[in-house]
């Protein structure tokens, strides 16, 4: 019988809303699948209920899920397993709701909103395009540096703009940066990457009005921090300690020690904030309470002062809380902000607004953004609509049902987006909830502003009013269904005592929260090991490694190997690679690692740059040519001509055979490449060429599918068949990592290596964590720090501080980087568990340690490991059983081994076959003979202009040209017809006149009308088809008709005017040189189909003249 | 010809054929022509098969001058001319913002223009829309109202007005003319409202009209699964082959639905699968088995890549990122004509670290160029120079004509006939053409030239819709008109059409074989911005429910299968979007079993080539020196050679130069020659300790403000207009680093002499001579010389020590100087000047930097032990440079962590071999 039942039962009850604190391996997902069922049984539409995840494998995974257990029941199949019966049972009843509404969700599964919050936000805005701001669906990208980048350098561009209003206020900033372009550019690019956190602050009003709200925050903290201490000490020892602190500063006057604050403290005066930072000077010494104190703190040998000072150290001995309250206080800034923090505050203010708003800029040029800009305009369209039940009408469907996954990792603006998607909902009329299921001690995620403080907010939301409008119960699970008991056991005991004794929203710390376990094992679950150096941790890495996978029993289990950062593996890959171990692992191997990505890379470059000398002398120092260096100096050692020019007028007589026909095979290949180079797409060209170098033979561990990817990631960075910019190329290539690795048969390995952060929500047989004792990289300063505090009223405040000088940053941003480090710590000891509880039956855990300088014990970690968060309850596990390495003499030079092709190597194309493609009818346009550049003339000539208009008028008016009487409207429609085709607005009046001409001629040339009657068998714009020399050619006739002779007439309209002389003449002459041949072309054709005589004509109404004659075969 | 569409060639010349589709339009002449040709006729009446817009097109030439009438809708505007119009209209509201703009003009643009269109084309009614009250609707109505009263008002009619007027014609009893007597409806899957709606009117004006789909009886149908994308395409492109192998006549349609995102993926797969020696140029200019029907955006294609890069310069400000493209650009004749001028400019650029410039400077820059090689011997030349000037000048030419348009009129802008004109005659310039320089234009390259003109005249059309614009909107507009337009050409015919799901629809073959049956197929339609769906609801519109939705997926599926005897359908497990997740096939064929293909998993076996062994060699011996004297490289040899002797090898018998990417802004090295050159000029002022000492505060910040201040006015920092503009707001900076810096100095403890700044000195060592500058070397009045060298970022002193010598430039001038001066230097250092941490690095005797100290007693004794190894390990170096060794060996991974010959030494696949040697060791 498993502990939480009753919790689990309530969590499925549709019309209250929850959050549920769910630990590692209870079943979470299973819970939200089931409460989705149950809430998409009550309603009427599917979209009616909306789950957020939290990433995309986890949609895909409870969508897969929920649909099972859907399909299951249409097929109306039962389970032996209860759970999954209950699911299945479920399942039924949201098919019935599906039958009564003819939802077809099985035929349309897109319609269950399960949605990341990305998505979810995408959504919102592409329904609500204007309210949002956004416009229509932009592309969204995971990776915006380049945006960043580009926004970035515009900024800087302000610099050079004398009118700039911004280039003060950036100078101002770039002083406190020493003007190094470099890491402000970093600086700049991370913070608009993580603008969602701070842009909306800045966009809360004008800072300068805030500044007395913003006084009041801090002054709020220092409050609570001076009142926790008065908390923590009696009033009596408080007291005491100012007596004595009162006798130190009195020995040490003038001295100008923090102690001076004392020198004239009476007792019973009110402390102030530099009485306390006194005091902890007093109490501390390098974040740790003191031993004894001297003279040099003011106390002299021996004096009764000194004694009960003693006294009073030794009682405060191993007290934590104090000390961590203590050092608090030693960063505890003044609340007003002195004037050249402000100043440099304003000025931030003002640069980052700007720079935000130059990122838009970019995004508009680009028609691409990233997530965090559609989250901010889903926020903006929220707030902008009038009332909530509209929202429901833009997404054609009211929401009455949301479910949050992975609570503890929400962030501040996901919870506004999530009030305000909640707004309104006090309204009992229509029964709505909210299911919020997390994780308190699994908040991993800081660094996405991930603030796991709110879970703690929610579930107090009576106090907290987060969501005003709802009533939320908070629910625990505690049953573990995934690891052994044992394994439960050992977490209870390790982070009940590594986890914070109190919870703390400022400092993120979480209390731990004890699981259980039905199952029974009597195992021990977790073996501990200390190696001397990198390489015997390798060793015991790669043993216990193997001895795991060797236990494993059944079919699906696996072995994890879990590291803070990749960096961790760098040793052990290799030697898991030699030991034959196949692994999987997603984002692992940094494919700029690889050499066979090397080479593809410098392919590429080679083919986009013939002048990139490195790229070029690499390709024939590399395994496809295979030149040695004495060769390469011979042929191209010259460095003012490219090395192909060298190459092409090499004399190859100087180098030996071997080289002689490496050189000739890459020759002849990359001459056909440099010949296409640029024409068509590089990606394409460089892979052809790749493999016609012989490239799939020189993969070097590499997989096939790997190669594929940097071909992709050319082809999505090429611009105009070239590599603009190398070092985007370089850059984007830091971001991939190489394919998970399956066995021979095609198997998923039996090893997994992955980050902790990547194995959240998965679960292994056996975990196997290595190098706990690494320490994680310290963070960069940020050119603002911000944090979230909650008032006494539940309402957030704003911490700010600006980096302002480099050397001795402000209090307020000492502060808050102090604050900072505490989350990382409270945070460090949560990526253990979440790392530990992926277990089900073992767990190892392994790390380096020197000797302690007392004797063979261990020295303590440091600070920011992950062993420093359990060693208090583990120290006595680890210990130097191992023997120390023996000094095996390595190899220290490089090994000097290269492979490359043989000599005589020759790519194995696979079978050609000679394709007899049909005759083709659809020929190629041909290129005219003279191939001469097309005549750009845009302003149309008004002749072309008015033969257009002619043409269609006649075209598409039949018989009616006789009798059409040119009025306004036709006028009209003839210029606007005019101007479209671009005839000049001064010139419109001359060409208007001359078709009015044509028409009044048309229409009083009587002889000519029999062309416009309407016959049994006549058509305009008629086409004839035959076949040229092997291709079809089709031939458009202004006119044909079949009069009442039985003649069929070809006629061609000409618009030709002529102002002097003959003018019949004149169109003699234009139709024997010009026309004529046309003409008979037609005649000839149409007398293949058709046996009636037939008569050619060309009209010209404008010279009044018409040329006809009779179409003769023999002609 | 398939007996379903004999008909079609004795189609009356009254009589058309509608079909939903160009491609399908294409396919049907084709077989329409191969009819008379296999009958024996060679020349025949073509029937009219038209698409709908073609048809629509039609009815505006007959009806024009009755919707003239009844509307005063004169001409009839394109989609791109539309597509301006709704940016105007959108625009100007987006003006009335003050809080955040329209982050996405150009694609709500196009999203509007759906929204209109399908009002239209559903006969949904404003007014129903407007009394939603919802503010997105109430948006776009109120741009539909602006946009309506626009074309009002200028007598314009769009396509989807058009038939709206010609049903209001109808409506009203005025008789509508039709272009045909019948016409014959072949696959439309549906028709809209006003379609329908037209076709009523048509049947009751008396003429005939027939609607039909080609069905063929099923021979075979498999349903078959994939583990990737890649294989499904492969095996379908490999079933496709082996149909056609068999049967030369057999046709066979490739359905692929996602082909536009993934076009050159199939591209690339179908010419291994083919033809797997042809290279892709050839793929692109020769017919072959298949085709695809999708073309490319133009923007996608080089030589239109090229040319709006080369207008991007009629903006003046580019970059030597831009400018090297444009440089090496083989569609540019002029680039081409002075390609090895271009080549090395383009060198010199980056070498000189250039950022960004004005094109108006590109001319000098050049010249600059020049006297560089020239200082290096090596002339170019040619007239390289005077066409980059007249370059200029007509960019400037065409600016003056916007100078004027601005004083007479306000505004900087020319309509678009003349934008037209001033566009071709830029590219004419630089002699853009559509085939690489020096090359005869083949099919493909004329018919994109032509369509290339033809898409300058469409822009040139705005004309109708659009007065003026300036340069900046002008240069976008085209930009996007050209990102727009898909670019194909003349298509041959062929056995095998690889094409979009649509596209496929009504062509008989064979064989169709349609991929992508995942279940992310139907995807969820998208719906309507500012239409919701609720209204789609009453007209019957297929996206109005999930289940009319499937209905019409599975009715277009039922329609492309029943065009084939033989059908395949398959899809990939692995979603190519996210890895990690498994996909099951489409609801569509949610009865059918799909069987994983064995046969593909077999020949794919077969297909992939058994590796050949690869040959192990070492090659560590490079060239040795035959000359010894005239290497070149001068101290710089022995850092190189102390790293890596490799990089030695490389750099200075190859010719390897290092070179990144300038980014903006002054970087490293600039900063370090700013400081160099203040220096030198302040200790040219001082001379002595003495001096600096006698002065207080303020006369030194005065002298340091006299100092930078001359050096603007000088013009001595040697760098570029843009980076001299930045270093001047960094006035500040540098007046505090200095003076941080002389506190150090003053800090020393003896009083010394600045004897020689920057004075150029040669030397030899073991058989290598090499040049060299000293900063500064200072004697103390004790009589001790001691070298400095300025840094300004961060040093370590450990770089002069041990076997392996990191930064041997100090310890080589104090050999060097020792026989100068005939007397041991004391000592050499490095100044860091560096904001917040000014200090000397030193390696010296005590005294002179610092106050004897247990510290500086361990500097002394550093300073005296290596001095004894030092001409030992250089002497060595010397040798092994002079041999040719070429070992790679960087003293540790750091060492490579900047090179930029990680490609080159292989220095990974190294790493990988030394690993597995040791092992070998180990074990």
């Amino acid at each position: 019988m498993i502990g939480d039942l009753d919790a689990r039962r309530t969590a499925l009850d549709p019309q209250r809303s929850f959050i549920v604190q769910a630990p590692a391996g209870s079943g979470k997902t299973g819970l939200l699948v089931y409460r989705m069922l149950t809430l998409l049984a009550t309603v009427e539409k599917p979209q009616q209920v909306l789950s957020i995840t939290f990433t995309r494998k986890a949609t895909s995974e409870m969508r897969e899920r929920l649909l099972e257990l859907i399909v299951f029941a249409e097929r109306g199949e039962r389970s032996e397993d209860s759970f999954e019966q209950q699911g299945i049972e479920l399942a039924a009843k949201v098919l019935e709701q599906d039958r009564k509404h003819n939802w077809c969700l099985l035929d349309a599964p897109h319609q269950l909103q399960i949605l990341t919050i990305d998505a979810f936000c995408a959504k919102l805005t592409a329904s609500m395009p204007w309210l949002s701001r956004l416009g229509d669906r932009p592309r969204t990208t995971d990776n915006a540096e380049l945006h960043y980048a580009a926004a970035v350098e515009q900024l800087f561009n302000e610099l050079l703009d004398d009118q700039s209003s911004i280039a003060p206020y950036l100078t101002t900033v770039m002083s406190e940066l020493d003007f190094n372009y470099s890491k402000a550019r970093q600086l700049f690019t991370s913070m608009l990457a993580k603008r969602d956190q701070w842009l909306r602050h800045l966009l809360q009003g004008d800072l300068s009005s805030l500044r007395s709200e913003l006084e009041q925050a801090w002054q709020n903290v220092i409050s609570d921090q001076l009142d926790l201490m008065t908390d923590l000490l009696s009033e009596d020892t408080l007291g005491e300690l100012c007596d004595l602190a009162s006798y130190a500063a009195g020995n040490l006057l003038g001295s100008g020690t923090l102690l001076s604050a004392f020198e004239q403290y009476q007792a019973g005066d009110t402390l102030n904030a530099d009485h306390w930072h006194g005091l902890a000077h007093m109490l501390l010494t390098s974040g740790k309470l003191r031993k004894t104190v001297t003279k040099n703190l003011g106390f002299i040998a021996k004096s009764p002062e000194t004694i009960r000072m003693r006294e009073l150290l030794a009682l405060f001995e191993g007290d934590i809380v104090l000390a961590g309250a203590l050092c608090d206080i030693q960063v505890l800034p003044e609340s007003k902000f002195d004037d050249a923090d402000w100043q440099q505050m304003l000025a931030l203010e003002k640069v980052l607004k700007s720079l935000a708003a130059l990122l838009q800029l970019k995004f508009r040029s680009s028609g691409e953004c990233d997530h965090s800009e559609v989250t901010q305009r889903a926020n903006l369209a929220l707030r902008e609509l009038e009332n909530p039940t509209d929202l429901g009408l833009r997404m054609d469907a009211h929401l009455h049902h949301i479910l949050v996954d992975e609570f503890q990792d929400t962030s501040h603006g996901q919870i506004d987006l999530l009030k305000k998607l909640t707004a309104g909902w006090d309204d009992h009329s229509a029964n709505k909830t909210l299911f919020l299921v997390g994780d308190p001690m699994q908040s991993i995620y800081r660094f996405r502003e991930a603030d796991v403080s709110l879970f703690l907010q929610v579930t107090d939301n009576l106090n907290t009013q987060i969501f005003p409008d709802v009533e939320i119960e908070a629910l625990r699970l505690t049953e573990n269904f995934r690891s052994n008991k044992s394994l439960v056991d050992w977490f209870n005991q390790t982070f009940e005592r590594s986890f914070p004794a109190k919870d703390n929203v400022l400092s993120g710390a979480i209390r731990y929260a004890p699981a259980s376990c039905s199952k029974n094992d009597d195992e021990n679950p977790c073996q501990y090991f200390l190696a001397h150096d990198k390489d015997q941790e390798a060793e015991l890495l790669l043993s216990a490694a193997t001895k795991a996978i060797e236990s494993l029993q059944c079919k699906n289990d696996q072995v994890a190997i879990l590291v803070r950062t990749r960096a961790q593996l760098n040793a052990l890959l290799p030697k898991l690679e030699r030991a034959g171990i196949r692994y999987s692992g997603i984002d692992i191997q940094p494919l700029a690692d690889l050499q066979a990505v090397i080479d593809v890379l410098t392919l590429c470059k080679a083919i986009a740059r013939m002048d990139d000398r490195v790229a070029w002398l690499s390709l024939l120092r590399g395994p496809w040519c295979g030149l040695k260096l004495t060769d390469i100096k011979t042929l191209v050692g010259r460095q003012d001509a490219t090395v192909w020019s060298q190459l092409c007028a090499a004399n190859l007589n100087e180098i030996d055979q071997d080289s002689r026909m490496r050189l000739e095979r890459f020759v002849r290949v990359m001459s056909a490449s440099v010949e296409q180079r640029q024409q068509v797409a590089l990606s394409s060209l460089a892979k052809w060429t790749w493999f016609g170098l012989g490239g799939e033979h020189t993969l070097f561990g590499a997989s096939k599918r790997d190669i594929e990817t940097v071909f992709a990631l050319v082809a999505e960075l090429e611009r105009g068949a070239d590599l603009p910019s190398l070092r985007e190329l370089d850059k984007a290539l830091q971001g991939l990592y190489a394919q998970p690795q399956t066995e021979a048969d095609g198997s998923e390995p039996k090893l997994v290596v992955s980050t902790m952060h990547k194995s959240k929500g998965l679960q292994y047989h056996t975990v196997i964590l290595p190098s706990l004792n690494s320490a994680s990289r310290s963070a960069d300063k940020e050119v603002l720090m911000w944090a979230e505090a909650q008032n006494s009223n539940g309402g957030s405040e704003l911490l700010l501080a600006p980096f302002t000088d480099q050397s001795s940053d402000s209090l307020h941003y000492q502060y808050l980087r102090h604050l900072d480090a505490k989350r990382s710590l409270n945070e460090a000891v949560r990526l253990m568990y979440v790392a530990t509880t992926r277990a089900e039956k073992k767990l190892v855990l392994i790390a380096r340690a020197k000797p302690a300088k007392s004797g063979d014990f261990p020295s303590a970690p440091s600070k920011g490991t992950l062993l420093n968060t359990v060693w208090d309850v583990l120290e006595r596990h680890f210990d130097y059983s191992l023997e120390a390495p023996e000094n095996v003499q390595l190899q220290s030079d490089l090994s000097q081994t290269l492979l490359r092709l043989s000599s005589d190597f020759e790519v194995d194309y696979a079978q050609e076959v000679n394709w007899q493609v049909s005759q083709q009818l659809n020929s190629a346009l041909k290129v005219p003979d003279d191939d001469a550049q097309i005549e750009y003339q845009w302003a149309t000539e008004v002749a072309t202009g008015v033969g257009i208009v002619l043409h269609d008028w006649l075209q598409f008016n039949g018989s009616r040209v006789l009798d059409i009487r040119i009025d306004d409207s036709l006028q009209k429609q003839w210029r606007a017809e005019l101007s479209s085709l671009r005839v000049p607005n001064t010139m419109l009046n001359y060409a208007l006149n001359r078709l009015s001409t044509a028409v009044e001629n048309i229409q009083s040339q009587t002889e000519a009308h029999f062309l416009f009657h309407d016959y049994p068998e006549s058509n305009n714009e008629f086409t004839l088809s035959t076949l040229e020399n092997g291709a079809v050619n089709n031939y458009r006739l202004d006119r044909t008709f079949v009069d009442h002779q039985g003649v069929r007439w070809i006629v061609d309209y000409k618009s030709t005017a002529h102002d002097q002389g003959d003018v019949a003449e004149f169109a003699a002459e234009q139709v024997r040189s010009r026309h004529k041949a046309q003409l008979e072309k037609y005649g000839f054709l149409f007398s293949q189909v058709d046996a009636r005589p037939i008569k050619l004509a060309v009209y010209f109404p404008l010279l009044k003249q018409l040329i006809a004659w009779p179409y003769a075969a023999s002609a | 010809m398939s007996a379903t569409y004999e008909w079609l060639s004795e189609l009356d010349p009254k009589y058309a054929a509608l079909v939903p589709t160009r491609s399908l339009a294409n396919d049907l002449s084709e077989r329409v022509a191969r009819q008379f040709l296999d009958a024996g006729q060679t020349v025949w009446l073509s029937p009219t098969i038209i698409v709908w817009s073609d048809y629509l097109r039609l009815l505006w030439q007959l009806n024009r001058s009755a919707i003239a009438n009844a509307f005063g809708s004169h001409s009839l505007i394109s989609s791109q001319q539309a597509s301006l119009l709704w940016t105007q209209v959108i625009e100007v509201s987006r003006r009335k913002e003050t809080e955040l703009s329209l982050l996405n003009v150009q694609q709500t643009t196009r999203a509007v223009q759906r929204s209109w269109k399908l009002l239209h084309d559903w006969q949904i009614s404003a007014k129903v829309l407007a009394q939603d009250h919802v503010a997105d609707t109430e948006q776009f109505l109120a741009w539909a109202n602006a946009y309506q009263a626009i074309l009002d008002k200028r007598g314009l009619v769009d396509e989807q007005l058009l038939l709206s007027r010609l049903l209001e014609l109808g409506r009203e009893n005025i008789e509508v003319e039709h272009p045909f007597n019948g016409v014959h409806l072949l696959s439309f899957d549906i028709l809209n409202a006003a379609q329908k709606q037209y076709f009523e009117i048509f049947i009751n004006a008396g003429l005939d009209y027939q609607s039909s789909q080609p069905q063929r009886p099923t021979k075979s149908e498999r349903c078959l699964e994939y583990a990737q994308i890649d294989d499904e395409i492969r095996a379908a492109l490999m079933h496709a082959r082996d149909r056609v192998e068999l049967d030369a006549n057999h046709k066979v349609s490739l359905v692929i639905p996602d082909l536009a995102q993934r076009q050159t993926q199939v591209e690339e797969l179908a010419r291994e699968v083919f033809y797997p020696s042809a290279s892709p140029l050839s793929m692109q200019q020769n017919s072959s088995v298949y085709a695809f029907s999708l073309g490319r955006t133009m923007t996608d294609l080089p030589a239109i890549e090229a040319a709006i890069s080369v207008l991007m310069l009629l903006k003046n400000r580019s970059n030597t990122v831009d400018i090297g493209f444009i440089l090496r650009n083989r569609f540019l004749g002029l680039c081409g004509e002075h390609r090895e001028q271009a080549r090395l400019f383009e060198q010199w650029l980056k070498r000189q670290r250039i950022h960004t410039f004005s094109f108006d400077q590109v001319p000098s820059l050049y010249a600059q160029s020049l006297e560089y090689l020239a200082q290096r011997d090596l002339s170019i030349e040619g007239n390289f120079q005077q066409v980059l000037e007249y370059l200029v000048e007509q960019r400037q030419g065409f600016q003056a004509q916007l100078a004027s348009a601005k004083r007479s009129s306000d505004y900087a802008a020319l309509s678009f006939t003349e934008w037209a004109q001033c566009f071709a005659d830029w590219l004419s310039l630089w002699q853009w053409r559509t085939a690489p320089q020096g090359q005869r234009l083949d099919s493909v390259q004329y018919q994109l030239e032509i369509r290339w003109k033809a898409l300058l005249e469409e822009f040139a059309a705005l004309t109708t819709v659009q007065s003026r614009a300036g340069l900046n909107r002008a240069l976008e507009l085209l930009q996007t008109m050209a990102r727009n337009t898909v670019f194909q050409s003349k298509s041959v015919d062929s056995p095998i059409q690889i094409s979009g799901l649509f596209e496929a629809v009504g062509r008989e073959v064979d064989t169709c074989i349609v991929t992508g049956m995942n279940q992310d197929y139907p995807a969820p339609g998208l719906g309507d911005a500012f239409i919701s769906k609720r209204f789609l609801i009453d007209v019957n519109h297929p996206e109005a429910s999930a289940e009319s939705y499937f209905l019409q997926a599975k009715r277009v599926m039922t329609s492309l299968l029943s065009c084939a005897t033989h059908r395949r359908i398959s899809y990939a497990k692995a979603s190519d979007k996210n890895a990690e997740n498994s996909l099951q096939a489409s609801a569509l064929f949610r009865s059918a079993s799909f069987v994983t293909d064995s046969n593909f998993d077999e020949l794919s076996k077969s297909l992939t080539p058994s590796l050949v062994p690869l040959e192990q060699y070492r090659d560590t011996q490079g060239t040795p020196w035959l000359e010894p004297g005239r290497a070149k490289g001068g101290s710089k040899i022995f850092e190189n050679q102390s790293n890596c002797a490799f990089k030695a090898f490389a750099t200075h018998q190859l010719g390897f130069l290092s070179e990144d990417e300038t980014e903006f802004g002054l970087d490293g090295l600039d900063r370090g020659n700013v400081v160099h050159l203040l220096l030198d000029k302040l200790w040219e002022r001082l001379q002595t300790k003495a001096v600096l000492s006698e002065m207080n505060e303020s006369a030194r910040r005065e002298l340091i403000s006299e100092l930078i201040e001359q050096c603007f006015e000088q013009s001595a920092f040697k760098l570029n207009s843009d980076k001299l503009s930045l270093l001047k707001h960094e006035k500040r900076r540098l007046l505090t680093l200095l003076f941080d810096w002389l506190l150090q100095e003053d800090k020393r403890p003896n009083n010394f002499s600045v004897i020689e700044r920057e004075e150029p000195r040669e030397a030899e060592l073991a058989g290598i001579r090499y040049k060299y500058i000293i900063d500064r070397l200072d004697i103390t009045d004790d009589g001790r010389t001691v070298i400095i060298d300025y840094k300004t970022g961060a040093v370590n002193r450990k770089d002069w020590t041990g076997e392996r010598i990191r930064n041997p430039q100090m310890p080589l001038y104090a050999l060097a100087l020792d026989k100068v001066k005939n007397k041991s230097v004391s000592g050499i250092a490095f100044a860091q000047v560096k904001a917040l941490d000014p200090k000397y690095i030193e390696l010296s005797e005590q005294d002179i930097f610092r106050k004897p100290s247990r510290y500086s007693a361990g500097y002394e004794a550093d300073w005296v032990e290596n001095r004894k190894s030092w001409p030992e390990i250089f002497e060595q170096l010397a040798k092994d440079f002079l041999a040719g060794e070429a070992c790679v060996n960087p003293i540790d991974e750091n060492t490579c962590q900047y090179c930029d010959l990680q490609s080159m030494c292989r220095v990974s696949q190294l790493r990988d071999a030394s690993k597995l040697e040791n092992d070998e060791a180990v074990s």
